[in-house]
Order: structure tokens, then sequence, then C-alpha cells
């Protein structure tokens, strides 16, 4: 560990109920063989790796059914102890934290000119008329961008950055404790 | 741990975990269970040469004996001797996609099991790989062969259609095999009194042979790295496939 303390609220996901607090709760996140797959032919390529990773990511996540919490004990607000929260935004626990955070970064980078994969939803695509191609492999909250073109792909991170609040991680040494 | 002394392979040749008939000892499963967890992660991960012994002892998860518990520390005495292995992916090799399967039949002697195993390569490291036993029991090594064939044809479908997505058309990819019936049987569209039990998704290889997407190549038995996810193997054999895999010493370091 780095020293840092850390906390975090946690939704008591174990609650709620299946067709009406969530609905579908699978995360698409992207296999390990791919990417091996991607590593490999970067290898191959020779193109150019960098890697970020996006912090509190899942608290992003925007949520699609209506969802009340309980205030967290000590900070309920004076007064109004029996009042409950309307979540709007995922937190951790939450079932379907996973997928509404996947489909917030989907929408997100569908407007930086990306795509998922078909048969891959955990590879998004860059590909325009007389620019390099730049793929982004994203595996919940952490992402490496790669493509031929250095230039290209610093840029397109740089936009995504300005997007979500991020840790650049420069050219990585491991990904996902690989 | 640490200091135990270091295993050359995962697990000793030839072996093979019989079903622990006791009743289950909470504590001792929990251990083993907590042990197996983390070397699925590192086989999945970077790890293809524990494969097999992995997912031979996950069988006896819900009950394991103090022999499966031996067996897993066994595989980590083992880690320990290559902890700086790391698979490679070597550019400069130009080196394009192709695959491997294998499958040794019948061979668990207490579920009598075929097990399959197979491979994707790119760039000279493996990329993909499956170690696991068949679900049904079947009548012929050729047959065994056939179902590893027809798994590793999916895996190789898949990995088309993504590599297709992001724009690379690709020729056929070879598949190795070193069983001549089952090339015959997948290159072929007969049906034979002893293959016609087959199941029919297995026969979805022949619209890959058809199609051109996958190309069936015949190779050694004993230069099969492939054999590596189908049993342990002795030292020299194993040392030998390991280091086909794409599975180095970093070079350099210690």
């Amino acid at each position: 560990m780095d020293g840092r303390k850390k906390a975090r609220l946690v939704a008591k996901g174990f609650s709620q109920v299946e067709g009406l607090d969530f609905d579908q709760v699978f995360s698409p996140v992207v296999h390990f063989e791919t990417v091996r797959l991607m590593l490999a032919l970067a290898a191959l390529e020779n193109w150019y790796i960098t890697g970020l990773d996006i912090r509190s990511a899942y608290l992003y996540g925007k949520l699609d059914e209506e969802i009340y919490m309980e205030q967290p004990k000590g900070f309920a607000v004076p007064g109004q102890e029996r009042k409950v929260l309307r979540l709007w935004r995922a937190l951790y626990g939450l079932k379907q934290a996973g997928l509404a955070w996947w489909r917030t970064l989907d929408e997100s980078l569908k407007e930086l000119g990306f795509e998922h994969l078909k048969s891959e939803a955990g590879i998004f695509f860059y590909k325009k008329k007389g620019t390099n191609i730049v793929i982004s492999i994203i595996y919940v909250d952490d992402a490496l961008f790669c493509g031929p073109n250095k230039a290209v792909v610093d840029a397109i991170k740089a936009q995504f950055m300005r997007k979500w609040e991020c840790r650049d991680l420069g050219e990585p040494n491991e990904f996902l404790r690989m | 741990m640490l200091n135990a002394k270091s295993a050359s392979t995962p697990l000793p040749a030839g072996y093979y975990a019989t079903k622990n008939t006791e009743p289950v000892d909470a504590e001792l499963r929990s251990h083993f269970q907590m042990v197996i967890g983390s070397l699925l992660y590192l086989m999945l991960g970077t790890r293809p040469n524990i494969a097999f012994a992995v997912t031979h002892l996950l069988l006896h998860a819900t009950n394991p004996s103090q022999d499966h518990l031996n067996k897993v520390l066994y595989i980590c005495r083992y880690l320990i001797g290559t902890s700086t292995y790391s698979l490679v992916y070597n550019g400069g090799s130009g080196a394009g996609l192709i695959a491997c399967t294998d499958s040794d039949w019948g061979s668990d002697p207490t579920s009598h099991l075929s097990q399959t195993g197979f491979y994707l390569k790119l760039a000279d490291g493996l990329i993909s790989w499956t170690s696991h036993a068949q679900k049904t029991i079947v009548y012929s090594s050729t047959e065994a062969e056939y179902m590893a064939l027809s798994n590793c044809t999916c895996q190789v479908t898949w990995t088309r259609s993504l590599l297709g997505e992001l724009g690379y058309k690709l020729k056929a990819i070879l598949i190795c095999s070193d069983n001549q019936g089952s090339i015959f049987m997948a290159s072929n569209p007969v049906t034979e009194p002893r293959s016609k039990h087959i199941d029919i998704r297995y026969h979805r290889i022949h619209e890959s042979v058809v199609k051109g997407n996958v190309e069936l190549f015949f190779i050694d038995g004993a230069e099969n790295p492939a054999n590596l996810l189908t049993k342990n193997l002795p030292r020299e054999k194993f040392a030998k496939f390991r280091a086909q895999l794409g599975l180095q010493f970093p070079s350099g370091s210690i």
C-alpha cells in the first residue's frame, strides 16, 4: 500500500430485490485472452501503449432504477433523521453498478468517436478517415490506449482524461496484475 | 513457503487425483479453496503451464482430501521455482495466429472422461489456452480429439471475428492436431457407424473448414506442445513444451 487512507461508502446490495431494484447485473469486462491478444498484436505492429485508471469509476454510473438508501450512521442530516436518500448515481456494492458504469462509459467513448466491438465489449475502436486508429482496452476502471501513432493516441487519451477524473499511468509495466 | 524446495513440474508425472470418500472437512476445504482460487487467477493470467494441474484439482474443490491439499501446495512449489518466468510476445518474429489442440482419451481413472487442451498463439507467445475435462465419455481417441478440435475452432472463429472488426483480413488459420482420424472427420462430411452419435454442435468445424476459415494440419504427437494441457508430463517433456509456449526467463534479470 502507498500509505493513503481509504474509506468508501458502500450500498447494501444484498437487500436489493430482483425486478424491482435491479434488472440486469452482468457487466461487460474485457476477457483476459483479449488483453493478451491485443498486447501480442501491439508487439507485432510495434504500437505505442499508454495506460490510465479512472478514479472511483462506479460512482459515475447513471441509474435507470429508482433506489433509496438509509442515511449512513453518523452522517444523517440533523432534524431529518427519518428521511431516506434517493440515489441518482451508482454506489459500490449496488448490484447494477458495473453495468451502469459500462453504459455511461460506452456513451462517453461514443462521443469521442469510439465504438465497442461486437465480439468484445471491452475493446473500443477509434477509426476516422485521414487519421490513425486508436484501440482502447477497458477493464472496469483500468484502461489502455494503443495505436501506431503516439501523437494521435496521446491526443485521444487527453480528451478522455478531460471527461473523467483519471490517474495517468504512462507506459504500463503491468495490467490487471498480469 | 518461500523457503520451500521448488518442484520441476506442477504435479508429479502421471498423477491423477482420486475422489475423497471421507466426509467434508470444512477447515481443510476452506484452506484448499483459498489456495486453488489464487492458483486459478495466476493460471488465467499468465501461467498456461499450470492449466492442467489447476483445472484437474479444481474438480475436487467441494470435498478435497489431505492429498489434494498437498498437491495444490506442490503446484505452489513449482511456481516458486519459476516465478521470474513471463509470457513474451516477440514482435520481431512476425508470427501470425496459429492454434494447437490435443486430448487425452479417457485418461481420468475415476471419471473415464477425456481431457481437452488447446491454445492459440500470436507473435510467438500464447494468447489463449484451455484445459478441461470433456463433458461426455467418448468411444475413441479420435472422438476425443474431434471434440478438442471442435472447441478450438470456436475459439479461433471468435478471435478471427475480433481481428476482423479491427480491419484485419485473415487467411485460413492453421490448427495443429496429432490425430489423423479427427482431421479426416473434420475435413470430410462422413458419418461412420462409429461417429454418427456425435452431437451436432461439434460438427460446426466442417463449416469452418469449407469456408476456408481454418485449415487443419497434422503434427507428430511427440512434438505437440498442447500435450502439456492434457496431462501431467515428466520433467524433460514438460520443459520442452513449456519453452514452446512463449514462457521464458526474462533475459538480463535474475
